[in-house]
């Protein structure tokens, strides 16, 4: 039985994915990367991330293996399936058409109505 | 799945889970680190770097439990945590929970076996058409409050004059000896009417039972199996209709085979024969002969036809005086008969039991309600930690179903034992009632089915209220310090009530059970008249075809008792018609010559028929004149012997010895002359009072049945089979039955008593028990509540006076409120008892008295060892606790 995604739930796996596209990452490495890539504009709590990944996991989107990290601790790297790409694929269609409409609307003008 | 498949999968995800926690563990050490190491770079030390990474990443228990929950940990896994939650949860409070299970099974496990018992024996429908129309008539002497058989006269009356029956039938027992084929034995048999089977409607098993012809003299030699005498003498052989059995030496045709559940007018029926009217009896009102019973009008209730009966009674006694003044008529229902006085004894004991079951219930509320004040906080703390409510709801749903599995299973073993060691505690009074073999039989099923279930549901219901927390208190909650509980208003006052009521059903309880003490104490304290241990006891019935006359009968006697005199371990030996304690009973009217009978009534005596030395053997004193010797044989003149009671009687200033009676020998009556004088005997048992009795010599006296009392120096029971042996030896088809000893016979005369007395003192000191428990917790309750103003108190210079009195004062005020109540209840209540008491009454004093001392002490018990806690409060600690 899935659990319906709520709307902040969707968006925070949506981000791990587009994170987890760049190449195999650890999930505090993740983290990190979202921070740079939105410019330290989002500010991500730690803990839910982990909910997240397991989640993905679950689902088939992502995988995991363990692996040496540059300070030689023992740390979990995750990639992105095919089934995952696909998904993140179908997701980004759907997102930029409504991204572009999002964003038109604070430079709209009423005479343009 | 096989089994194998299963159990490996459920290994692999036992070794997967504690694998994903392991993982889980490394996985956040490394984010928090990695973390701690960009902080250290960006200026902190190592540690306040470690705090702030922890800080900032937030619950880390809470992610891996949502962890957890994104893996669908199986719904197994859960339930085994939550399981394995529960059983932590109980063995933390196992004091507790093992109270509550064990309270639960006893209310519930006592209830089933005795209701269970109750309705087997007073409830089962019986096997009979209409059978609540069914009614047993008797007439009754007024003067000495007895019921008697009927008169054959008067039973003719009855039948031809009532407006209220649809039919009467008469009966009588026949003891007969079988002689064939195969060994002899002596078998139970009743005559009964032809039409007595048909009106109580009863069905045979296999074959028919008597036709109307079957009820004249000549075609009366055909005799119906009970289903216990088939299974034992014919081994349940089915083609055992139509053949013909030997009964005292005359030959009958087995017509039919009774069921199982059938056995009128006792259990212990061996075989059914058909009673001819017996014509030459036909005006006789003296003797009582017939059992009888009627099948009253659709529509007839039993009062009514008792009314129109006495009416008929009193006619009577005006038209035959002689006979019938001080005769009144009794109709009881069919079922009396075969339950007799274990009724009010079981009715009492289901009511005892049912008040248990209410203080048990009392004290599970009590409990669980002090505990969902405990657990409110636990419930408070967890929800604001993030448990989800659902969870929750079925961790305490899993609490309340350990606590019913463990109540309900002990219940049901309980209530199992319980339908076994009932009716064997009730033994010698259940005896004519054709009872199951087995405890699946006595069982009743469907009670136990819904006693489970109520016990079910009461565990889950109280196991999971804490769940129902109200999360707008959850602040207020959580605000309380650890040590205190939540004071629920509401909660406190019911346990008041529930206190109150617990004080009054225990007192009810100990009362009654002290009423039976008193009176099994007034039985023992009494003497039966002879001493009954060491006596050794057995029956036999001679068949008049082949020991029709005193020669006869006498010789017989003779020969065994000689060589019963010489075994070893026998001390004397002698016989009776009548055993004591038997049940036995023969009685004869008898007059004294020249003094005048105004009354119109004989003295009617009980009639026993001895040989010489069955007063040594019994070690009945003589008080007066000599006891029967050699001289008394056939043709001498007749003697007898009275006993105190009697002499007192009838002739209360002069020397009974060399008076003359006449008293009838075979209908004749006959002068005999007294010639000794002995102790009275209560010969029904210790509750009963001595009757006037005649004894007779058996060497001068026929009389077809005897009993035998041989007393020895060994252990009786051991001397069994010599004695059957001895009686073989004189006559080898003579068989013998009852061998037991007099202590048994005894024992099975007060058993009712001593049984109920036994339960009802179990039960009384159960339900002191959880009273007591319950005013121990509402004070231990109590005081921790209110240790921080105790402390207060005693910091401001309280004496413990103060503080007990503060503490216990409105507790005892409850329980003497519940006592008081109890009190009440007590003497409304145990007139019910009356048919078991003996020498005391209902309402007697000393008992209540002495009951109510008892409560108090146990509850002034109970209050004491809270209270002085209360007392000993450092003011120091308690202040701490804000």
């Amino acid at each position: 039985m899935d659990k319906p995604l709520d709307l902040l739930q969707s968006r925070l796996d949506r981000l791990m994915r587009t994170a987890v596209s760049l190449g195999s990452l650890s999930a505090y490495g993740m983290l990190l990367g979202i921070q740079q890539i939105s410019k330290n504009r989002l500010e991500i709590q730690q803990g839910p991330v982990y909910p997240a990944l397991y989640r993905l996991d679950h689902r088939g989107r992502i995988t995991s293996e363990w692996d040496e990290s540059e300070n030689n601790r023992t740390a979990k790297y995750y990639r992105l399936t095919a089934a995952g790409m696909r998904r993140l694929q179908t997701e980004v269609e759907k997102w930029n058409p409504i991204a572009d409409v999002i964003a038109g609307i604070p430079g709209t003008t009423p005479e343009e109505v | 799945m096989t089994l194998w498949s299963r159990l490996r999968s459920w290994v692999q995800a036992m070794l997967r889970r504690s694998r994903m926690e392991s993982e889980m563990d490394a996985e956040l050490r490394f984010h928090i680190e990695e973390f701690a190491e960009d902080l250290v770079r960006g200026g902190l030390s190592r540690q306040e770097a470690m705090r702030r990474a922890r800080m900032e990443f937030g619950g880390i228990e809470r992610a891996k439990e949502e962890c957890r929950n994104e893996r669908r940990v199986s719904l197994v896994d859960s339930l085994m945590q939550d399981m394995r939650f529960s059983v932590r949860q109980i063995r933390r409070n196992s004091g507790f929970t093992l109270a509550v299970a064990i309270t639960l099974a006893l209310g519930m496990g006592a209830n089933t076996a005795v209701f269970s018992v109750l309705h087997t024996v007073l409830l089962r429908p019986l096997p009979y058409r209409d059978p609540n129309r069914l009614v047993t008539v008797w007439q009754e002497n007024v003067q000495r409050q007895q019921l008697d058989k009927a008169t054959v006269a008067d039973f003719n009356d009855w039948k031809t004059r009532n407006r209220v029956f649809d039919d009467l039938a008469f009966s009588w027992d026949a003891a007969y000896t079988l002689t064939g084929p195969g060994d002899s034995q002596s078998v139970m048999g009743y005559q009964f009417s032809a039409n007595f089977f048909s009106l109580l409607g009863a069905r045979p098993l296999l074959g028919r039972t008597f036709l109307p012809e079957e009820g004249t003299q000549g075609r009366d030699h055909v005799v119906v199996l009970s289903y216990q005498f088939w299974r034992n003498r014919f081994a349940s052989d089915e083609d055992v209709i139509g053949r013909t059995i030997q009964l005292d030496g005359d030959h009958y045709i087995v017509i039919g085979v009774m069921p199982s559940d059938f056995g009128h007018p006792s259990a212990g029926t061996d075989i059914w024969t058909p009673l001819p009217f017996p014509v030459e009896l036909l005006e006789n009102r003296r003797l009582h002969v017939f059992q009888v019973i009627a099948k009253l009008r659709s529509g007839v209730r039993l009062a009514q036809a008792q009314q129109e009966l006495e009416s008929l009674a009193q006619e009577n006694a005006r038209r035959y005086p002689q006979t019938n003044q001080h005769w009144g008529i009794q109709l009881k229902p069919i079922r009396d008969t075969y339950t007799g006085n274990v009724r009010p004894a079981l009715w009492v004991l289901q009511a005892a039991v049912l008040f248990m079951l209410i203080i048990a219930c009392a004290n599970v509320g009590n409990m669980l309600l002090a505990r969902a004040g405990t657990q409110e906080r636990e419930v408070a703390v967890r929800l604001a930690l993030g448990a989800s409510r659902g969870r929750l709801f079925r961790q305490f749903l899993i609490q309340g179903l350990t606590l019913a599995v463990m109540g309900t299973g002990a219940g049901v073993l309980l209530a199992w034992w319980g339908v076994q060691v009932l009716p064997l505690m009730f033994k010698a009074q259940l005896a004519n009632l054709p009872l199951p073999a087995r405890a699946s039989g006595w069982m009743n099923w469907p009670v136990l089915l819904l006693t489970v279930a109520i016990t079910a549901m009461t565990s889950l219901i109280f196991g999971a209220i804490p769940a129902f927390h109200n999360p707008s208190r959850s602040s207020e909650t959580l605000n309380i310090s650890s040590r205190a509980t939540i004071e629920r208003k509401s909660a406190l006052r019911i346990r008041r009530v529930l206190i109150v009521g617990q004080m009054a059903l225990s007192l009810l309880l100990l009362v009654g059970s002290g009423l039976l003490i008193r009176t099994f104490l007034r039985l023992q304290a009494r003497s039966l008249g002879f001493e009954t241990d060491h006596l050794l006891t057995c029956v036999f019935s001679l068949p008049p075809n082949r020991y029709p006359n005193v020669s006869k009968t006498g010789s017989f006697l003779e020969q065994v008792l000689a060589r019963i005199r010489v075994l070893p371990g026998v001390e004397s030996a002698g016989g009776i018609n009548t055993l004591p304690l038997s049940g036995m009973d023969a009685r004869r009217p008898i007059t004294v010559p020249g003094v005048l009978d105004d009354s119109g009534q004989q003295n009617v005596a009980q009639f026993r028929v001895v040989t010489p030395d069955y007063f040594r053997a019994m070690r009945i004193p003589l008080r007066e004149g000599r006891f029967f010797d050699e001289r008394e044989r056939v043709g001498s003149p007749p003697v007898a012997i009275v006993n105190q009671k009697l002499a007192g009687l009838l002739w209360p200033h002069l020397n009974p010895i060399g008076q003359h009676i006449l008293v009838p020998d075979a209908a004749i009556p006959l002068l005999t002359e007294i010639i000794g004088v002995v102790g009275d005997v209560r010969h029904a048992g210790l509750a009963s009072e001595p009757p006037i009795e005649i004894y007779r010599p058996a060497y001068q006296t026929y009389w077809p049945f005897f009993g035998l009392v041989i007393r020895t120096s060994l252990d009786p029971e051991r001397l069994a089979g010599a004695i059957r042996q001895a009686v073989q030896s004189v006559d080898k088809d003579q068989p013998i039955s009852s061998l037991r000893s007099m202590d048994a016979l005894a024992t099975d005369s007060i058993a009712l008593r001593r049984s109920s007395m036994l339960l009802l003192m179990l039960l009384a000191g159960v339900a002191v028990l959880l009273a007591s428990l319950g005013i121990y917790s509402l004070i231990s309750y109590t005081v921790i509540l209110r240790t921080h103003e105790i402390g207060v108190r005693i910091a401001l210079g309280a004496r413990h006076r103060d503080i007990l009195k503060s503490v216990v004062g409105q507790t005892a005020f409850l329980a003497l409120i519940g006592m008081a109540i109890g009190l009440i209840a007590a003497l409304n209540l145990t007139q019910f008892l009356s048919s078991l008491l003996f020498g005391v009454t209902a309402t007697d004093l000393k008992t209540l008295l002495l009951a109510m001392t008892v409560m108090m002490a146990v509850t002034a018990g109970a209050a004491y060892m809270p209270a002085r806690r209360a007392t000993r409060v450092d003011p120091m600690i308690a202040l701490r606790y804000e």
